[in-house]
Order: C-alpha cells, then structure tokens, then sequence
C-alpha cells in the first residue's frame, strides 16, 4: 500500500559563505493516512529544518517527499506549517490573522468565520477577536497560530513546538481539544517537540532524532491502549509509564536528553 | 493597594505631565514673541540692515495690503496645489517603481548603480531641461516637484521592502498565496510606516522643487513672490514668502504626523 507521506533519503546541507553545516542526514519515513507521528530530538538536531521540507518550503539538498504520491516541491494548501514562533501579522486583528488562509485561498465566507470563531472560543480565545496580536500573551498568540494553520483543514499538519509556550493546565486542555479536531478531520499530523510525555500522549509513532547531523536515532511505536486515549487520560495509564521510562533511558543513552 | 490611591497617583503623574507640556509651550511662545519683538527692534534701532532683513511689522502689514488685493491668496494656492501634487504623485511613483523592483530581482539588480548615481545627483539642475521639455508652465512646477522626492522614496521604500520578515512571507506561503498575495497582504502594509517616513521627508523636498520651478518658471506663486522680491529689492515681500512657506510646511508634517499615529498604531 503506498503510504500518505513519503520521506525519502532526505539529506540538508546549510551552506553558508564560509561554511557547511550538514543539517539532515539520510531520513527515510513513511507515514500512513490519518497517523500522528512526533519528532523528538534535541535542540538543534534539524527538526525545523525537516518541518520547512516537508511543507515544501525549503528545497532539500538530497531526497524527495511525496504527499500521496506526489512530490512535494512547493508550499501548498494541502500541507499547513505551523511555526515555532507565531508569526502573526501586527497589521491584521486576531480574527483577521486566523481566517488569513481562507483569505488567502478565497474561501473566505460568513460560514467560515463563524467557524473560526468558534475555533478561537474554544482555545479560549473568545473574547479577543478584535484585538491585535501585540495586545496578547506569548501563549495566546501560539494559540492563534494553532488556529490559523488548522482552520484551513490541510491533509498534513506539521506543527512546531505548537504547545510549548503553554502553562500545563492550557497545555494539556489544548492538546486534548487539538487532537479532536485532527481526529474529526482525519488530518496527519507531525508534531515536533522537547516534551517526550507530550510525544507519548500524542502520538502514535515517536520518532527520536540524533544530533549533528540530523538523523533517525529510533522511533518508538505507541501502545494501541493508550492511542485510543485522551492525552490527558494517556498520561495516567500504566503503559504510559512504561513506555515513558524507555525512551527517557535512550534519550539519556544518547546524552541528548532535552525534556 | 486601595483602588483610591491607586487612582491619586494616577491623577498626580498626569497633572505633572501636565504641568511638563505647559511649561514647554511657554518656553516656545516665548522664544517665538521674544524673537520678532528683537527682530523689529533689531531693524528699528537699524543694528541690523531694515533694507536687507525687513520687519515685522512691514512684513505684517505687506500682508494684510496683499490678503485684501487677493493677489496673495493666487500665489499661496497655486504653490500648495503644486506642492501637495508633486509630493503625493513623487510618493506614489517612487512606491510604484519600487514595487516593480521588488517585483523583479532582475530589474532591481540591474537598474541599482542608476538609481544610486541619480539620487546623488542634484535634481533641481535638471529643472531647466524639464523647462525645455514641459514648457514654463505648472506641469514643469509639479514635475521638478516629483523628481526631486521620487528617486529618494524609491530606494527607502525598496529598502523597507527587502527587510519585510520573511517568515510573515512564508505563513503566505504555506497558503499557497501567490506573488501578488505575499505584496498585498505583507510587503505592502508592512511597509505602510516607512511609506509615511518617506511621507515626512517628500514635504520639504517637494517645496524645495516647487519653490525652484516657480523661480525658473517666473510666473506665479510663492517661489515667483521670492525671485520677484529680489529682483525689486523688496525684501520684505521675500520674508513674507518664506514666512508662509515655513507655516505651510509645518501644517502639511502636522497633518502626515496625525496619519501616522493613526496608521502605525497596530503596526508593531
Ligand atoms: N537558515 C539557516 N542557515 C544556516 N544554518 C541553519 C539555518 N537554519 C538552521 N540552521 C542550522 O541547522 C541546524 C538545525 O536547525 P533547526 O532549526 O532545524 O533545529 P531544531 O531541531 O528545530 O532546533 P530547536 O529545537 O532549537 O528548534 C542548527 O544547527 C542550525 O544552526
Ligand atoms: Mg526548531
């Protein structure tokens, strides 16, 4: 069976005026239709990097990624980005930043602003519609670019570090209330970050980077047990635990622990 | 804290910000009445040339005999009409050729060594060719009004286009957004503060062009009243000029000034 997204041989090298850095190594993955696999690695290790190729945006030195056997060689609205910083437009409300693909794809109508809208309530972002991006919190603004990437409903998401500039009370509300709607939409999903327990509780394929260069150091498949749960719920299942303690003993193995 | 004193400490910092804005306008009004009250008892006492420098008072009353001829009013709107059209339209054009810049890397690569050379070069030297060209009427005016503003604004503008974050490009991008896309939605309005910079900067440019085509163009408005008045020997009528000049001028910067507070605001 072909899988949705193909990574394959993907090599990055930076080259700068006096120097190379050689970002990515060999990476090789396949994710199948409706998956949400994590990308755990230090800081460093060339997962923004990977993020920017799969989406499109930066051109790998070596290797192709296919979407449903497609290349992928430019940004499209099928595969949406999120990135680590939040990247709002100053000049554009809150609610104007968050509809901004529709806009931007002219699919923009009453329908779907009330359903931004309601996407934003239930980020807890009811009241601010009006306001403008330096008017809220490091955490709101995340939230908002949250927002913006998935209200477009793309096939793949990749989100980076989409819940770290969170307390962990919204963190886990927020990452409960994204998965629903990954799930509903039966969206795939990457998710790259430091927090391995997010990983776990996420995901159903964590895939541990090395550093220096960027390479595929393990990938851990998740529990079906505590796939079905709920992230929050999937933090107290035994298995959890257990499958916590493993990686948590290769990520130190490596000297690479970043959690 | 008490909501109470909270509030009287509030009430306190504004009423001495108060008092700061008072006493600064003071200081001005008083600078400005001290200084023509010198002015006219400089040229009284004659310490300096009355013939040369003028006076207040002559100055005044040109005015009021000029005000009720209605000659004074033709010169004044004729000039500001030029002024306000050279310096939007020498905007405009410098934000358009700008864009077409950004537009094409290629034209902006090979075109940039002319645009550093034209900008260095005096412009108003070029104002009798244009003479030439247009013939001495108010198009020549308006236009030495544009060259002299529209190649500066260019390389600003362009400037604040290439630094626009080109991660905002690229949010643009992961939509799909076209060229066209990435200029409306985030190189234009992030660019909108310099825009009105650039604004700022064209108002005395564009006078400076005006007022030069109106000396070479020797018909009417403020510039001809300056190059008039010398030629005469009326020096009294050339301070006038410059007077309502320096007046317009500083209305004109208030007026971008408002625009700007009002624009920029969310502009961060
Ligand atoms: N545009 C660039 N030019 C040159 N080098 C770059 C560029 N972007 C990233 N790098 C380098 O490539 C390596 C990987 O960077 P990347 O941003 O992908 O790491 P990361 O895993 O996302 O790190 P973090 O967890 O801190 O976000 C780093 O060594 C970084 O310095
Ligand atoms: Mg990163």
């Amino acid at each position: 069976m072909m899988s949705f997204v193909t990574i394959e041989n993907i090599s990055h090298v930076y080259i700068k005026q006096a120097t190379t850095l050689l970002a990515l190594e060999e990476i090789n993955l396949a994710i199948q239709q409706g998956e949400f696999i994590s990308f755990l690695g230090p800081s460093g290790c060339g997962k923004s990097t990977l993020l920017s190729i799969i989406s499109g945006l930066l051109k790998p030195t070596f290797g192709s990624v296919k979407l449903e056997g497609e290349r992928v060689v430019k940004p499209s609205k099928h595969i949406g980005h999120m990135f680590q910083q939040d990247f709002l437009l100053p000049w554009k409300t809150i609610e104007e930043n968050s509809w901004l693909g529709h806009k931007i794809m002219g699919t923009l109508d009453a329908s779907i602003k009330e359903e931004v809208h309601q996407l934003l309530a239930a980020m807890g972002l009811g009241d601010v519609y009006k306001k403008y991006p330096h008017e809220l919190s490091g955490g709101m603004r995340q939230r908002v670019a949250l927002v913006r990437t998935i209200a477009v409903k793309p096939k793949l998401v990749l989100l980076d570090e989409a819940f770290s500039a969170l307390d962990v009370v919204t963190k886990l509300q927020l990452e409960n209330m994204t998965q629903h709607i990954l799930e509903k939409h039966q969206m795939t999903s990457i998710l790259v970050t430091h927090d391995f327990q997010e990983a776990i509780a996420m995901s159903d394929r964590v895939v541990l980077l090395h550093h220096n260069p960027g390479r595929i150091r393990k990938i851990f498949e998740v529990p079906i047990e505590l796939r079905r749960l709920d992230p929050v719920d999937a933090r107290n299942h035994y298995m959890f635990t257990e499958l916590s303690q493993e990686i948590w003993e290769a990520l130190n193995r490596d000297g690479t622990a970043t959690a | 804290m008490e909501q109470q004193q909270l509030n009287t400490l509030q009430r306190a910092q504004k009423r001495k910000q108060q008092r700061e804005r008072q006493v600064i306008l003071l200081t001005q009004i008083s600078i400005l009445v001290g200084g023509i009250g010198l002015w006219e008892l400089a040229a009284r006492l004659a310490w300096i040339d009355p013939l040369l420098f003028s006076m207040p008072s002559k100055i005044a009353l040109l005015f009021w005999e000029k005000w009720n001829d209605g000659s004074l009013w033709i010169h004044m709107s004729v000039t500001l009409y030029e002024t306000i059209a050279g310096f939007l339209l020498g905007t405009l054009f410098g934000v358009m050729i700008a864009t077409m810049l950004w537009w094409s890397p290629f034209l902006s690569r090979v075109l940039d060594p002319y645009l550093v050379i034209f900008n260095a070069m005096p412009k108003v030297a070029l104002g009798p060719m244009i003479i030439v060209a247009f013939g001495p009427t108010q198009t020549s005016i308006i236009a030495m009004g544009i060259l002299i503003c529209v190649i500066i604004t260019t390389l600003v503008v362009y400037a604040g286009f290439k630094e626009v974050d080109v991660n905002k490009l690229k949010v643009i991008q992961t939509f799909g957004g076209n060229k066209l896309q990435l200029y409306t939605q985030v190189v234009l309005p992030a660019t909108v503060p310099i825009i009105i910079s650039a604004l700022k900067v064209n108002v005395g440019l564009a006078w400076v062009g005006v007022i030069v085509g109106e000396f070479l163009v020797s018909k009417e408005g403020l510039g001809y009243l300056i190059i008039y008045g010398f030629q005469v020997f009326q020096f009294t009528l050339v301070m006038l000029s410059m007077i309502i000049i320096a007046i317009f001028a500083t209305i004109m910067y208030q007026l971008i000034y408002i625009l700007e507070k009002y624009v920029v605001k969310n502009n961060k």
